[in-house]
Parts: C-alpha cells; structure tokens; sequence
C-alpha cells in the first residue's frame, strides 16, 4: 500500500442546471477556491464551475507546487502571505490531506548586486509580514550543507542570499481535489468535459456563457481561465495585457527524503525541491518564446541541470523521470489581474505568471469576497485591471519569470 | 597546423551602406569580401582605401573579431558542438553559435576560419579545448 | 566477475547483468521480469547509481552492483561538495536525413531503404547500447551511447520500437521468478536455467514448458513463484500447475512512448508493431497493477467510486503510471478498467520525456555556464588585484583592493576607468536627425556638430528603459552610447523602429569593438596634455577625435563622476597600449583606477541614476524626476502619447534624494512617515567627501505632495535636492 494514494476525496457530481448565481470559467485552482470560499465564508451555493477538461488539467496540475511570499513589492508580499498563511491551514479546515510541508526557501546569489538585492527583499519581507532574512554563505552552508559554496570552481560562489521559513510545498493536485470536494459538499456544481464556446450577453452586460452542452445563464461570470483567457476576455470586449508563455519543468525517479529546503538561484537559473515523494522537482524560468504549447524541449533539461548540478554536486548521477510543460499567463507588469473588468457581468482572475499555485488559497478568499460583498478588497485592490490605464503597476523584481 | 591553440584579433574594414553600393566593392587581393548583411560588409584584410557609393555609409576599422583557421580534419568536431549543419560546399559563409558562442564561419579550401567576437573568445577557446596563447 | 550485493557472480561476454545474475542461480528481482528495459523490476544500484536496469546493463568485470532496497526508495547520494570539473559526459551534436529507432525487422528495413535511396541515417538500438531519450520538435532525437549524449536533428524520424508484452495482473504478480515469454526464450537462449515451466497463455518457443490451461488467477509460492493457479471458465473449477519458472505469453501492445511522445509532430512516423494494436487485458481484478508506485486493484476501484472517473484522475490520485516505468507496465490494465465503467477504451496517457532516463550530469553536458564578455583590459585589472563581478553581461573590475584610494585618485588627482562596456551605436544616414528625433524624447536638430547631450530612452508606455548620450558628429551621423547592461536590446530597438518607420540610416552597434577608458579627475587634462594635443580637448559636454598616446581616440567630455572626465572610444585593438600609458605617464600624478563600487558612490553623489537600479520598469521622466529630459513641445516620439496621458495624473511616486548622518542604510532599506511605509532606498552611500550618508530613494506620495523629513530605520534623513555633490556642476567644467 502506498500512502500517497488518495484516499479521502469524494467528488459528487450532478446535472447541470439552466442557471446560476455565479459561473467560473476554469476548474483549476483559483476556479475551484472561488468557488470554495463563495460557499464556505458567503454561503453562495448556487454555482457552477465549468471545466473544459477534467479539474486541475492546466497549470494547476503542471506548476512546480512551491508556495511562498518572499516578493519584492509590498502589495505582492501582502498578498502572497496572506496565501502562504490560507495554505497552512487548509489541510485543519478542509480534512483533507494536500502534503503541505515548510520546508523554507534558500535563495541564493553569487555577486555583489544579488546580495543587495537580497538584503532589500528581506527588509520588504519583514516590513510586510513574511519572515524572510538575509544570510551569510556559512549561514547557507548551515541550512543546506549540500550546497557547494564554491559552484563552478568559484565561477558561481555563494555570496549571501535569503531564506524564507515561511515557504512551503503542497500537492498540487490535492489541493484542486480538497477545493473542489469542500465546494462540492456545500452544493457548488462542477462540470468536467464541459467547453465555454461563447457568453451570453445583453447590451454590453454578461448574463451567461454558451457551452457545448447548452447555454447557461449567470448572475456573474468569472474567468478563472489559464493560457487561453485572451481569447474569453476578448469575448466580452474586454483586452488584456497578457501575453502567455511556457513554463517547464522535471522530476528524477524517486529516492529516500532526506533534501530539507528548496533551493533556488536566479542567477543561474534554477531551483529546485524534493518531493514528498522524494522526486527531485526541477524548474528555471519561462520560455522566451510566447505559446501556448506543453510541448517539452531538450535544451530545457540541459540548461536547467547544469546550474543544479553545479550549485548541488551530489544531484548529478540522480536520474530524470519526467519532464513536462505548462503555461503562464503574463501580464506586462508580472503581478496578477483580479476583479473587475469593466464589462458589467464578467469579473476576471488572471495573469497569474509563475505564481499561480501560491495564489490559490488567498485569490479565490479575495474574489469570494469581492463577488459576494460588491467591493473590491483592499488586499486585490492594487491588482486590478484598471491599474494599467492609471499607470499603477505593480512591477515586481520578484516575480520576473525567471525563479518561482 | 590542424588545430589552432587560439584566436587571434582580427584587423579588418567593416562597412555599412546601401546594398547596391556594398554589391560594387571590390575586393582585397588575396582577401575576402564578408556579407554579414545586406548592408553589412566586412573586409578582410582592412582596406588602405575605401570606394562606397553610398556618402552616409559608414566605414570604420574593425578590430572586434578574432581568428582562427581550422582543418578539415577539424570539422567533424566543430560540426558537433553546432545545432546548425555546415554547408557541404565551399566557399561558403556562415553565421550562428558554436558551442554556444556567436561565429562567423568562413567555409574555404576544405576547412573553416572562425570568426568569434573578441570579448567571447576566451569562452570559446575553452569550449573547443584551445590550449589558449602560451 | 561482477560483484553483486557482495556475491561474485561471473559472465559471459556480451551478458547483461541480468542474464549473468540469474544465471548464477540468484533470484534477486520480484515481478514479472521484461528483460527489454520495460518493465521496473530488476532496477540495481551500479557503482552508487541507483535507477539503472540490470537488464539494460553490459556485465563488465568489478563492477558493483547492489539490488534496489526491498522496501522503500534508494538515498539520494551522500552530500559531497567536490566542485563539479567540467562534465566528464560525452557530447555531440549530429545531423542527418532519418533516424530509425529500433532495429528489428521494420526498422532494419526502414533504414536500408532510407540508406538506398541515399539518405542519411543514423539508428539508434537500445541493445546496443545506443538509446533513444526523447523525440522533440524539429524533428531533434536524443540518445545516449557508449560515447555520452547525441543530440540529433534530422527531417524524419521513424519509430520501430516494436511492442511490449503485456505483465500480468493477478494476486502473486509480484513474485520473483516469472518472466514474460520473450524474456524467458531470450534467457534461456542465455543459458539461464529456468528449471520447471508452467506456461500461461501463449507458450514460449525453444523451452520445455508445461501450458497452464484456463484463465490466470493467481500465482503462490513463498518469495519466489512455485505454483500457478488457473480457473476453467467453464466449470469454476482451479487448476495448481508446480514450477519453478512460469513464463506469461498475454500478448503485447505497441512500444509507442515515442511515438506518443511526438504526437503532431510533423516528420515522425511509427513502422512494425511500434504502429499496432494493444492486446487489450482483462479487466484487472486483484494484484498489484502498478508496482512502480505499489497501486493494487482495489486501489483503483477505491478512487472510481468517490468520482474519479477520468483516466488522468485515477492516474494523478492513485499515482499508477507516475513511476520508474512511466506507464509501461499497469497502462494497459488501468485503460481496460476505465473502460469497464462504461466509456470506452481511453486513450494511452500523454508521453512525456524522457523514455530512457538519464542522469542530471548527462543532461548538462553540451551545456555551457553563461559566456560573460571580457573587455580588452581583462588581463590588466587581473594584473592589478582587481576583483571581477558579473555586471550586465560583462565580467568588470569591482575594487582594485583599496576603495579609499580609487576614490580619492577621482576626487583630487586623476583616475582611470575601463568604460569599454558602454553600449556604443553609430548612425548614419540623410534620415539619421528625424530617426533619433523619434527615438528620443529630447530635441536632437538643435544639437550642433562635435556637441553631446544626456538622453532617456522610452517605451512605448513612456517608461525609461535606457539612457544615454548623443553625440552628433555632423548633420547626418551621431553616435548613441547606452547603458552597459542595455547595450544588446538597445541596438535592436534602433534597428526594429528603423525598419518599421523606413527610415534611409545606416546603424553600426561598435559595443563591443571599440575600447572606452574614462579619464577622470581634477589633474584629468594634465595627463592628457602629455599624451595628447592640449588645446584640442574638448569642452564640456563636447567631443573630438584625436591622438592620445598614438592611439586614435574619440574623446568625449562628459562626467559620470562629478569630475573632469574624458571618455576615450578606441579601437579595442589598442586597449591595453592606452591603459599602459595612461598609467605610466600619470605615476607622478599618482594615477589610480578605480573600480565600479566607487563608481557607483561618485555618481550617486552626483545623484546620477543607475537605470535598472535606481529606475523601475514603470519608470516615467516625471518619477524619476527627469521632467526636463522630455520636450513636449518637439514632434513625435516614441512613448510620448504615453508621457502626455500620464503627466495629467497625479504624481504617485518620486525619486527623492535623501541624506542623513551615520552610516548608510541598505539598499531597499523602507522610509516611514508617521509610522507609515512611505517608499525605498534604491542606492546608498558614505559619502566620503560630504560626511554623511547620501541616498536616491522611491517616496510615495503623501496627500498629494512629498514629506521633507522621513525615517529610515529609525534614524531621521532630509529630502534634499541632489546632486548632493558640487550642485552648481563647477567642477565638470572647471
């Protein structure tokens, strides 16, 4: 018996209906916390999640499953704490086990700017809330004795980096199943195989979406959609500042665990973090190229493993299992786009980049609330769609793409 | 000499102009004309004197690359470390990575003289195995 | 011999492992055994590797092999912080016409017809060794060899993998001592003793064998299978056959990893039975299924009935599928049960790479660390103790050992600095004046010949990416230098914009061919006087060509430092002859260089931004307070719709010079007004010749206007108007 089998979950799926309050685009895992929290803290029932596959196909179930705060820009620290905090929670509030594990995060630099940059990222972690702090490369070598301080010949030196207590890692998939169950049980419907092929409108107003299994009226819509979400968005009227690229990534077989942190250098461009499994659980940064292919590329493994191996000797004779592909959404300033859009009817969650995973638990409680009370939240206000015509953006050094 | 141990700096005129008027530039006795571009010439070795038809071109001394001529014999191995296939006729002119590092690959009797910016040549002496300058 | 688990076990030229193992009598591997490199079972841990098939794996004399734990997964190798040499991996690169995967029948002729019509091609046979790891786009295949990793890219690929047997599923199915049907007639070809046979379904050629009749229900025994049990369908009656070896002959399905792998990819086809059907099982009933992630039947019946009803569901919830064999052996069974809840046979998993899995040191090689750029001086910071960073794609000296003395050689003799990473543009063209006018935000007809002038460079969204100067040479070329870091995107944003307006000008980018030495310091003239033509030197903000110490030099005064400077561009040929001289010829000065730590102190002294680190990407003129660096009042240019929009909002944001005493906080250190967070320290310094600490910094605004007074970690510092160093500019242009 393996004990990573899931043995709790019950999905109770149920015939659509003609009409809900409230229609989530994507069952993916902001889709499904969504719904979750409309339930759960509103006590909003009435909706449906439609999902073109099966839930957790996209990126929900292809990301690299770290949760973390350690951001650069207040607004982003806040929010990704309030995340970070939501998870470790969520395996009391919902009985179910998701693998959530601290394991901390080691993020490291190899020169005099990265140091300052490190030293800053902490003063903003702290300033906001997450436990973020600098450290020396002895005190690396302490957290991680397998980090070779001295990568590359002295090429890639450790000078210093950051280390996040507060991250963590979770199953990705069971935090999509833990979503979806808990909204079920509360009565939120969730249909699988079931394709949004257009919206309904009147006048300018959103009133619904078309599916390939009849059309569905809705008191709001939401896109909760990953990789193609231009193409809904632009259904409504509504143009986004996204453009989307691949994010790939691998694991090696399975070995005892006995790897503690994560680990990740910027500049070399890779991190990396056991399993709970004990699959090593590689990634670097997003494809230059925009698409929205899964297709993998050699010169991945190759440019994603020569850092690790540099910067982690003993990983080099371990053997690679599985690569894979998933896809990020963009936005021209890196941080996400939750809210309002304009369009009366039609509320989106998207722009997710990299951080779409971490996002989950804090993005659904805060478009739960923003769906429910009307209002925007003071926490997502600085996210919203209507920041890039007031030329608010939210520019994050943290969150360019290149480390997750 | 089949292998070189380094590359050495390159003297040569690189001139940029309209095309029509880099199409007429004739070339150096003994030396080569090198269209990096439509309206990009490199001339080796450098010209004493420059005829362009063009009186916005501009024409400057070019000391950014650095050379060196390999064997035919050292082909097969160049040939490894680039995602791109030769040409299998010469001459022929090329331009791409090799082991990483940007070339120009002057494909000529048999064998290849390589073209690699000077400030990358260190890199690419390692890459290939050069011994480097004694 | 091989030493297996501490017992010598001896081979016979071309054994694998396996075969030299189970020859010797031991019975080390449980599960049914492929002998092809399908299934998981007779994994080892080879010279400290764990993951590696036995049956994939030449015995060869000495070599330590060790079976995988019973229970549990292997360790990840002990810690060793060994610095890693350059990859020891073999690496090659190889073009051809075809790649034929597999060499049996279908792919044997595949490549002789493909050889006959004079193509390329290059085959890849697991047996000997040479491995196919993945098809990617390109078509590109990867392999490993004898030799070490081989990328390969090619116009067509063709799969002959053939098929794999399908593995029993039943209660015992993962005792030792079973074998698939061509595992059993290739080992016993081998001379691997197999003892008493009981066959299930198709019998095995070439062994004496007893055939179980019936349906397979289970296999007994105590560690090792000595009983097959099977059920007459007819009558429900249970037949026990005694062995010592049962051989399964279910029949097979295609070895299609690769070619699912490269589903849509055009150039890659599937020949022989690699393109067949799947025999299709049974519909599992008890046993284990997948015993890479130890899922039993049950298991699978368990996450169906609470409403995991996709294939990826059962995949991802039970983890069958996930493990060491990717698939190979339970996906038959796992289709065949989904199918018996009613929807049809799904089709297979996605495949991913790789199929043939490879350490993460074999992935590396053919990898290179990032290529940074070395300057023609390279070897003469080296030669004096200079400390080399990383910095936008160069490697440039940070401190020469004594920031103190690199310092004051700038603000009271003379020092030099190796510039050479400037991004330097020339321009030429009857075009070139209305092409900058669009590119800058700044009036560029007004400037006059051997004249320069400081200059942003915006986005579209009006955000200063870049800056710069201009210098005009005559009334149709300019030179354009950037910043370091920018210098590659720069030259491209020129070339994109000058095709897309079709503008008549010729751009040159000499970054990286001409050398640039800063000369900088009160006593900056004195020593080019000696080595050069005094009354030719430029003024400030001016630039000439000239000799200096034979070298042909554009000099151009200008001054990052808030001292007299002279940029010297030259041919990067003649870098180290102008270095050398410079330093000889100002010993009596005591000429110094300085390195880009006290660089970076004596322009913010100046309150000169570092663009990338003082500026965001968000970054109007206006926040930056560069307001005068736009001219509004000039024609189009690029990101001025978006100037003109955003200057009528309010101002957010600023770039605010601070001081303060003591000693200077760090950067992104957090300015508090009332408590309350008012904006960052984007750079900071001692100033040495001020004595107090000098800072830029992001304040937020604070009903509607900037505070004077804030706090930074709980020490006062004033907003005051930079630079913070000789305002009036006398000394530039002393």
């Amino acid at each position: 018996m393996n004990e990573f089998i899931e043995a709790q979950v019950a999905f109770g799926w149920e015939d659509m209906r003609s009409s809900y309050d409230v229609v989530i685009v994507g069952g993916g895992g902001h889709g499904l916390s969504t719904a979750y929290h409309l339930a759960t803290r509103h006590g909003i029932t009435n909706v449906a999640v439609l999902e073109r596959g099966y839930i957790g196909s996209g990126n929900s179930g292809r990301n690299t499953t770290i949760i973390r705060a350690n951001y650069s820009i207040p607004e982003a620290v806040r929010f990704y704490q309030r995340s970070v905090d939501l998870y470790s929670r969520l395996e009391e509030e919902t009985g179910r086990w998701i693998m959530h594990d601290r394991k901390g995060l080691l993020w490291l630099v190899h020169g005099v700017p990265g140091t300052r940059n490190e030293r800053a990222r902490s003063i903003v972690n702290q300033a906001f809330g997450a436990d973020t702090v600098y450290v020396t490369p002895e005190e690396v070598g302490e957290i991680c004795p397998e980090v070779d301080l001295n990568a590359g010949g002295g090429e890639y030196r450790v000078t210093g980096g950051s280390y996040s207590p507060h991250a963590a890692t979770a199953r990705h998939d069971r935090v999509v199943w833990a979503l979806a169950e808990g909204a079920m049980k509360l009565g939120v419907h969730v249909h699988q195989r079931t394709s949004v092929t257009g919206l309904l409108k009147v006048g300018d107003r959103v009133t619904g979406v078309l599916t390939d299994r009849g059309p569905v009226a809705a008191g709001v819509v939401v896109s909760a959609v990953g990789g193609h979400v231009s193409t809904l968005a632009a259904m409504a009227g509504v143009r986004l500042p996204i453009r989307t690229h691949p994010l790939q990534a691998y694991v090696t077989n399975h070995y005892a665990r006995s790897f503690r942190p994560i680990v990740a250098s910027a500049e070399m461009g890779f991190y990396v973090s056991q399993t709970p499994r004990g699959e090593m659980l590689l990634g670097s940064r997003i494809d230059n190229q925009p698409s929205y292919s899964y297709r993998s590329s050699y010169e991945f493994l190759s440019y994603c493993s020569l850092p690790a191996v540099t910067l982690l000797p003993f990983l080099r004779n371990l053997t690679i299992l599985r690569q894979w592909a998933g896809v990020c959404d963009m936005s021209v300033d890196m941080s996400p786009i939750m809210g309002y859009t304009g369009v009366e009817g039609f509320l989106v969650t998207t722009g997710w980049g990299t951080g779409g995973f971490k996002g989950i638990p804090a993005g659904g409680e805060q478009m739960a609330k923003l769906i429910a009370t009307d209002r925007t939240p003071e926490l997502i206000a600085p996210f919203s769609l209507d920041r890039f015509k007031q030329d608010r953006l939210m520019f994050d050094p943290g969150s360019t793409g290149t480390t997750h | 000499m089949s292998a070189p141990d380094h590359f050495e700096r390159l003297e040569a005129t690189r001139i940029v102009a309209g095309p029509r008027a880099l199409d007429e530039v004739e070339s150096p006795a003994g030396g080569h004309l090198v269209r990096l571009a439509p309206d990009d010439l490199l001339v080796i070795p450098p010209l004493e004197r420059v005829d362009v038809a063009d009186r916005y071109a501009i024409i400057e001394p070019e000391s950014g690359f650095s050379a060196a001529w390999f064997a035919g014999s050292e082909l097969p191995r160049l040939q490894g470390v680039s995602a791109w296939e030769f040409p299998r006729h010469d001459p022929a002119f090329a331009q791409g990575h090799l082991a990483g590092i940007p070339v120009k690959m002057l494909f000529d009797r048999g064998g290849v003289r390589v073209l690699v910016p000077t400030v990358l040549a260190r890199h690419l002496e390692e890459r290939l195995g050069m011994g480097g300058r004694q | 011999m091989i030493d297996f688990d501490g017992t010598p076990v001896p081979f016979k030229e071309g054994d694998t492992v396996l075969t030299a193992v189970l020859r010797a009598g031991l019975r080390p591997w449980r599960g049914c055994l492929c002998a092809e490199g399908d299934c998981p079972h007779c994994l080892v841990i080879l010279e400290g590797s764990s993951y590696v098939r036995a049956c994939r794996t030449p015995a060869s004399d000495g070599a330590r092999v060790e079976p995988h734990p019973a229970d549990g997964y292997p360790p990840l190798p002990a810690t060793t912080r060994t610095p890693t040499s350059e990859s020891a991996v073999g690496f090659e690169m190889i073009h051809c016409d075809t790649v034929v995967i597999g060499l049996g029948r279908s792919g044997k002729a595949v490549a002789a017809e493909a050889e006959g019509a004079g193509r390329r091609v290059v085959t890849l046979d697991a047996q000997a060794g040479r491995e196919a790891v993945g098809v990617y786009a390109g078509p590109e295949v990867v392999a490993r060899t004898p030799d070490g990793m081989a990328r390969i890219f090619c116009e067509e690929v063709v799969v002959a993998t053939g098929s794999v047997e399908v593995q029993p599923v039943c209660p015992g199915n993962q005792l030792a001592g079973i074998l698939t049907r061509r595992a059993a007639e290739g080992l016993a070809a081998a001379g691997v003793h197999l003892g008493r046979v009981v066959s299930v379904g198709a019998g095995p050629d070439a062994i004496d064998h007893e055939p179980a009749r019936g349906r397979l229900v289970r296999f007994e025994g105590e560690g090792t299978v000595q009983r097959v049990v099977t059920v007459d369908e007819a009558s429900g009656v249970e037949r026990t056959y005694r062995c010592d070896t049962a051989v399964v002959g279910l029949g097979s399905g295609p070895r299609d990893t690769l070619a699912r792998m490269a589903h849509g990819l055009p150039g890659v086809r599937s020949v022989g039975s690699a393109a067949g059907d799947l025999d299709r099982p049974p519909v599992p009933e008890a046993g284990v299924v997948c015993p890479c992630s130890g899922v039993v039947v049950d298991d699978l019946r368990s996450v169906w009935d609470r409403g995991f009803h996709e294939l990826e569901l059962i995949k991802r919830s039970t983890l069958a599928g996930t493990g060491t064999c990717q698939g190979a052996v339970c996906m038959p069974h796992v289709r065949s049960f989904v199918a018996a809840g009613g929807q049809g046979l799904p089709p297979s998993f996605t495949a991913r790479p790789v199929v043939t899995q490879i350490t993460m040191g074999e992935a590396a090689a053919g990898w290179y660390y990032q290529a940074d750029r070395r300057t023609a001086l390279h070897e003469e910071h080296l030669a004096l103790g200079a400390v080399m960073e990383r910095s936008g794609g160069w490697l440039r000296p940070w401190t020469y050992g004594d920031a103190d003395r690199e310092y004051w050689a700038v603000r009271s003799g003379v020092s030099i600095c190796d510039v050479s990473t400037l991004g330097k543009v020339l321009v030429s063209g009857p075009d070139a004046e209305g092409f900058l006018e669009r590119i800058y935000p700044a009036a560029i007809a007004p400037l006059r010949p051997g004249r320069a002038k400081y200059v942003l460079v915006l986005d579209e969204r009006g955000y200063v990416f870049d800056d710069g100067l201009v210098c005009r040479e005559d009334a149709n070329r300019f030179l354009l230098t950037s910043t370091s870091a920018g210098a590659g995107y720069f030259e491209m944003w020129l070339r994109d914009w000058a095709e897309g307006w079709g503008m008549d000008v010729r751009i040159l980018d000499r970054t990286a061919s001409w050398g640039a030495i800063n000369v900088t310091g009160p006593r900056s003239g004195d020593l080019l006087s000696r080595l050069g033509a005094p009354d030719r030197l430029p003024s400030f903000m001016g630039h000439t060509d000239m000799e200096v110490a034979g070298v042909a030099c554009r000099v151009m005064r200008m001054s990052f430092t808030g001292e007299i400077s002279y940029e010297l561009h030259h041919q990067a040929s003649r870098s180290r002859e102008l270095w050398r001289a410079l330093l000889e010829s100002g010993a009596d000065l005591d000429v110094w260089p300085h390195g880009i730590e006290v660089l970076e102190e004596l322009r913010l002294e100046k309150g000169h931004i570092l663009v990338g680190v003082d500026s965001l990407p968000d970054s109007t003129p206006r926040r930056l307070g560069h307001g005068w660096a736009v001219g509004m009042d000039k024609g189009a240019f690029v990101g001025r719709r978006a100037v003109a929009r955003t200057s009528g909002m309010d101002l957010d944001r600023l770039l605010v010079g601070l001081e303060m005493d003591g000693a200077p906080p760090p950067q992104g250190a957090i300015l508090r007004v009332e408590g309350a967070y008012a904006g960052f320290v984007t750079s900071s310094t001692w100033s040495r010749v001020l004595g107090r600490s000098v800072m830029l910094a992001w304040m937020n605004a604070r009903d509607g206007g900037f505070a004077d007074d804030v706090l930074i970690e709980g020490r006062p510092a004033r907003r005051v108007a930079v630079p913070f160093y000789d305002p009036e500019g006398l000394r530039v242009r002393a």
